[in-house]
């Protein structure tokens, strides 16, 4: 709002300055102002336009035109009177002589002639003509229409509501992008440190199948789709094709050709929804092929039947929710009343026993940043002092550790890792669950 | 808001300018008084809009507001602050709006200054100007707005082409657009005398401060041009008739010639369609160098944009002014009625073969720049037109001249006795004969050299000779001399030093053409080398880090003839953000010439690549530029070029010394 305030000040102090001289215009330099007092200055009527009988605005303006031929001739003859002087500045340097300089003020004297006579033919040309009337309106309307056209011209080019950005205004943002480069350089090392030790671990052991299913799981995080392929292929055969690995290969597969669901991915998926297997990737993928093949209502039918028989905690639902939704509106499918009510809520869904309530999410919306923190802290201790009762829960290790990451207190996260790595050391499994949670929440692992 | 209220100015410049370029053609088609008075005003409100906007502009880059695209694409917070604000023109949708400001500067300057001005006349010129700053505004805002957002700005920009962050080439735009634009006050004065049909030594002494002004700014910078070419390009040149540089040097050849001619319209009410043709002549040939760089038309340093779209703008923007110009002098032009004859051995017959010649190299430049780029669209054939054919055309019309530019200022108006003139010039012609031989007998030749020195020195001598005849130099007491010298008009004293700068730098052309030695070698530490006269040892390198470069810097130990000792430290920089390395040679001057030194990579063996140069008289072209610099500002500080000065105040001029304002 300020801005539109600071343009239209602008705007009309620009426009008062240039149409200034029509606005103070003196009966006697101006005989006809019909235009005076335009509301874009600001000023309204000033009465100082004279409207009078079109004779005195006649004799006004042939009296103007008198004083236009004196300004004028006054001004040549200031140019031919420093010419004649010079004339005798160069007799006395001794360039011409009495003759040549003669003849030269001949000329110049020729040239005031002229002046002279060029000025009163204008004059007598002049006699009969009046002034028109509709001179000053014109000019005014030429400049509002600028004014005007300039305006339609920015609000089509300009972004008024956009700020300036200073870079030394946005400090958080460089501090954000320094520790999310941070964050993501320790993830990375970690779930690479994950790899290799899983990597020796499945040369040694190559029929443990977890060991394959975390192997791929690692590789994808790292963006390494075409490596997580080969592991979860060697999951699908030690798993004698169960219909889960199959989901996670066709993913591998998709994420390792930008997205497109392939051939060979569509067929693992159509295995695997032949083997009756519930894991939600079979689901969402298929539909996904559907849409890339043109069938946007079967892709939606697909999601619609996967988000309504989705549990009330399953952390992918708001994710289909959400593609079902941008589908719909995209292809312009009507799906008002398909949608389960409790999967439509927005907002991650945080599943587990200390996981905050419909009626916390609403309070922490209203709350200010300072009590939201110190709401997710109470959250968060009630988590901590729960596990610390009953330890033996990979799940909620898993939670407190993320949460502490999310709170930016990495210490805290590491030292709750070292608390669940003695609390879980008889759960090989658990463990090694926890050490790919870990590392990709980025805490260290070794 | 600044950003935002930058961009809004800048449309509202828009308007203004549309105003601008309506509203005093009306004012002066109706002789309205109070619309006349509201002409100067539009010009006066679009210069100081455009100013805010280019201010806001800056204000972005200083702050590093990377919400801005130009911002992103052009700077980054690692650069110095110097170079984040010569970034703002260092881009081409920023030195479009240098160049338009520029244009809306001289509008405001014309209107301010020209309160003497017939009223219908200031209002015509006003209205010229506008209609060019329409037709570029239109463009920036259409084409390259500098105020493109991002509304999700990233966190640093991309950096500045690093061979740009260098002071001489910062301060060197500004300059040559002083200069190119410049000329179109002498355009809109041209183009308003042919709607009003009438020229007369009023008008011309009117257009005269402005061109000259103009070519003072389009002087110096190409002058700053060439010598950031000399010492940042790293090979000691110094102007490779390279298309960029010829679009400066048209308007300037042109320009040259309109402000001789203009003379002959002032003194003698002759030359006045010739003129006229002259001033559109040269801001069509500023209009066509901004085309040829900003269409991407030609490559070279300065193609900052290679946009079809932009190209095809600026061709119909050149289409419009250039062809409705010449259009409007074809039916306007015989209709003015020249004045004053003379005969062809006069001051004006002098001037007019000055004009002919000047014209003939304009249109050499024009063909060499454009004829391989019509070659290549016509039959797809690729030539290059360079130095060779330059060199072959540039001298046999230059000699001439230059033999003239002696003579002509001996000739009266009028009528002249030539060999009256060329008597009062035997001392020249002596002292030449002898400065053949002294250069002979120092250098023995080459023979173009002897030929150049000889030129330079006869340009020199009479240059002086006139003026020291003009004030009775050791022919009258030397206290009857100064007091001559004192009345002399400036501009006398003004032509008198451009006259001789133009002497200096053929001196230095052809000394550093004729005696350069260079010398290309591999040096490990310690190496000496000799170079002509002088020793030069690789001492030591060092690796240094600047602002937002790395460099590596040697210390190059010079020995001079005569055991004085000097320390050149070349540079190889890489600038980090932009990834491109830039040599940063090492210069010594002196009025002998340059020793030049070249730090290159490190060779196979580990030894270093080192260029050394010795260039003699070569800071003389230099210098001689300055001088014409200053010769020009001389004659624009001339009494009756004074646009702003009061009439009244012309009777106590002589003794209250110069306390009007300038002209500029």
């Amino acid at each position: 709002m300020t801005v539109w305030i600071v343009f239209a000040l602008v705007t009309v102090a620009v426009a008062g300055y240039v149409l200034w001289p029509l606005l103070t215009g003196s009966p006697e330099t101006a005989p006809a102002t019909p235009d005076a007092g335009t509301p874009d200055a600001g000023t309204s009527d000033d009465g100082q336009s004279i409207t009078g009988p079109q004779s005195a605005a006649q004799m006004a303006a042939a009296h103007t035109a008198e004083l236009v031929d004196q300004d004028e001739l006054q001004r040549d003859l200031t140019v031919y009177r420093d010419q004649l002087s010079e004339i005798t500045r160069d007799i006395d340097r001794g360039v011409l002589n009495a003759e040549q300089a003669e003849a030269a003020r001949t000329e110049v004297q020729r040239r005031i002639l002229a002046t002279d006579q060029r000025i009163q033919a204008r004059a007598a040309r002049r006699i009969g003509k009046t002034s028109g009337t509709y001179t000053r309106p014109v000019a005014v309307a030429l400049i509002l229409i600028g004014i005007i056209a300039g305006l339609g011209l920015y609000l089509d080019i300009g972004h008024p509501t956009l700020p300036d950005r200073p870079i030394a205004q946005r400090t958080d943002e460089i501090m954000a992008a320094r520790n999310a480069q941070n964050h993501n350089q320790d993830r990375d090392r970690a779930l690479r440190n994950a790899v290799a030790d899983l990597s020796n671990k499945l040369i040694a052991n190559p029929e443990n199948l977890q060991n394959w299913e975390l192997l791929g799981n690692s590789l994808l995080a790292l963006n390494r789709p075409q490596e997580a392929q080969t592991a979860f292929l060697e999951a699908v055969k030690l798993s004698n094709r169960d219909g889960a690995y199959l989901a996670m290969y066709a993913e591998a597969i998709i994420r390792a050709s930008d997205g497109q669901v392939t051939a060979p991915a569509r067929g693992a998926l159509e295995e695997a929804a032949k083997s009756g297997n519930d894991n939600p990737r079979i689901g969402f993928y298929l539909g996904v092929a559907d849409l890339q093949q043109g069938h946007a209502k079967a892709a939606i039918e697909r999601w619609i039947t996967l988000a309504n028989s989705a549990p009330a905690d399953a952390s992918w639902a708001p994710m289909v929710v959400r593609q079902i939704q941008q589908t719909a509106q995209a292809e312009g499918i009507d799906i008002t009343g398909r949608l389960k009510p409790a999967t439509t809520a927005n907002g991650p869904a945080i599943a587990g026993n200390v996981g905050p309530s419909q009626q916390d999410m609403k309070a922490a919306a209203d709350l200010t940043p300072e009590e939201r923190r110190q709401m997710i802290e109470g959250m968060v201790g009630r988590l901590a002092s729960k596990l610390a009762e009953n330890p033996q829960d990979p799940d909620g290790w898993a939670r407190l550790m993320r949460a502490y990451m999310v709170m930016g207190m990495k210490d805290k996260a590491q030292e709750s890792y070292q608390q669940a790595q003695t609390a879980l050391k008889d759960d090989k499994t658990a463990l090694d669950q926890l050490a790919v949670i870990a590392g990709q929440a980025g805490i260290a692992t070794q | 808001m600044i950003v935002e209220l930058g961009h809004y100015a800048l449309v509202l410049a828009l308007a203004m300018a549309f105003a601008q370029s309506t509203v005093p053609f009306l004012a002066a088609a109706r002789n309205d008084r109070a619309l006349l008075r509201v002409a100067p005003r539009t010009a006066i409100a679009t210069f100081v809009l455009i100013a805010f906007s280019f201010g806001a502009l800056t204000y972005a880059y200083v702050t590093s507001d990377f919400s801005v695209l130009n911002v992103v694409e052009n700077s980054h917070t690692a650069k110095p602050l110097i170079y984040k604000i010569t970034g703002v023109w260092a881009n081409h949708e920023g030195s479009m709006l240098l160049w338009v400001m520029i244009l809306s500067l001289f509008g405001a300057a014309v209107s301010a200054f020209g309160r003497n001005l017939p009223p219908s006349l200031l209002a015509r010129v006003v209205g010229v100007m506008g209609l060019i700053a329409v037709g570029f505004l239109l463009f920036i805002l259409l084409t390259s707005n500098p105020f493109d957002r991002i509304a999700n700005p990233p966190l640093n920009g991309q950096g500045m082409n690093p061979l740009l962050q260098d002071p001489g080439i910062a301060i060197h735009p500004p300059f040559l657009y002083l200069g190119y634009v410049g000329f179109s006050v002498a355009f809109a004065f041209a183009v308003a005398a042919l709607i009003e049909g009438r020229v007369d030594p009023a008008w011309a002494r009117w257009v005269r401060p402005w061109t000259l002004a103009a070519w003072v700014f389009l002087t110096a910078g190409i002058g700053l041009g060439s010598w950031w070419s000399y010492y940042e390009l790293g090979w000691g040149g110094w102007w490779f008739w390279d298309p960029v540089e010829n679009a400066s040097f048209m308007p300037w050849l042109a320009g040259t010639a309109l402000l001789h001619s203009a003379i002959v319209v002032e003194k003698r009410d002759a030359l006045k369609s010739w003129t006229i043709f002259l001033a559109i002549i040269a801001f069509s040939f500023s209009l066509l160098g901004t085309f040829l760089v900003r269409s991407g038309a030609l490559t070279s340093v300065h193609a900052f944009a290679t946009d079809p779209k932009r190209g095809i703008f600026i061709l119909i923007l050149l289409a419009i002014s250039v062809g409705g110009s010449f259009a409007l002098y074809a039916w306007r032009a015989p209709t003015l009625k020249g004045g004053g004859l003379f005969q062809p051995i006069s001051r004006e017959g002098a001037l007019v073969f000055n004009n002919v010649l000047l014209s003939i190299a304009a249109a050499m430049v024009f063909m060499g720049t454009l004829y391989p780029l019509f070659l290549e669209t016509l039959t797809g054939e690729k030539i290059s037109v360079g130095a060779p054919f330059f060199d072959a055309t540039f001298v046999p019309i230059m000699t001439p001249l230059i033999i003239a530019m002696a003579i002509g200022p001996f000739l009266s108006w009028k009528r002249a006795d030539l060999l009256a003139a060329i008597g009062k010039l035997k001392l020249a012609i002596a002292i030449v004969v002898v400065a053949v031989l002294v250069t002979y007998w120092l250098s023995g030749g080459p023979a173009f050299a002897l030929f150049g020195m000889g030129l330079a020195v006869w340009l020199f001598v009479g240059s002086i000779l006139e003026w020291s005849g003009r004030i009775k130099l050791f022919r009258a007491p030397l206290a009857n001399s100064f007091r001559r010298m004192r009345n002399l008009p400036r501009s006398a004293h003004g032509m008198t030093l451009a006259h001789a700068g133009v002497a200096i730098v053929i001196a230095g052309i052809t000394g550093s053409q004729a005696w350069t030695t260079e010398a290309v070698q591999s040096m490990a530490i310690g190496d000496s080398v000799q170079v002509g006269a002088y020793n030069f040892t690789l001492n030591d390198i060092k690796e240094i880090q600047g602002p937002n470069y790395m460099a590596r810097r040697a210390h190059i130990t010079v020995q001079h003839p005569g055991d004085k000792t000097t320390i050149l430290a070349p540079e190889k920089r890489i600038y980090t953000v932009e990834g491109r390395p830039t040599t940063e040679a090492a210069i010594q001057s002196s009025i002998t010439g340059d020793v030049y030194a070249v730090l290159g990579d490190p060779d196979e063996n580990n030894n270093w690549v080192t260029r050394f140069y010795i260039k003699p008289m070569i800071p003389w072209m230099w210098v001689g530029g300055l001088v014409m610099v200053f010769g020009g500002l001389m004659s624009l500080s001339d009494r009756r070029y004074r646009v702003g000065a009061p009439n009244r105040s012309r009777k106590k001029a002589p003794k209250s010394g110069h306390t009007a304002q300038p002209a500029e």
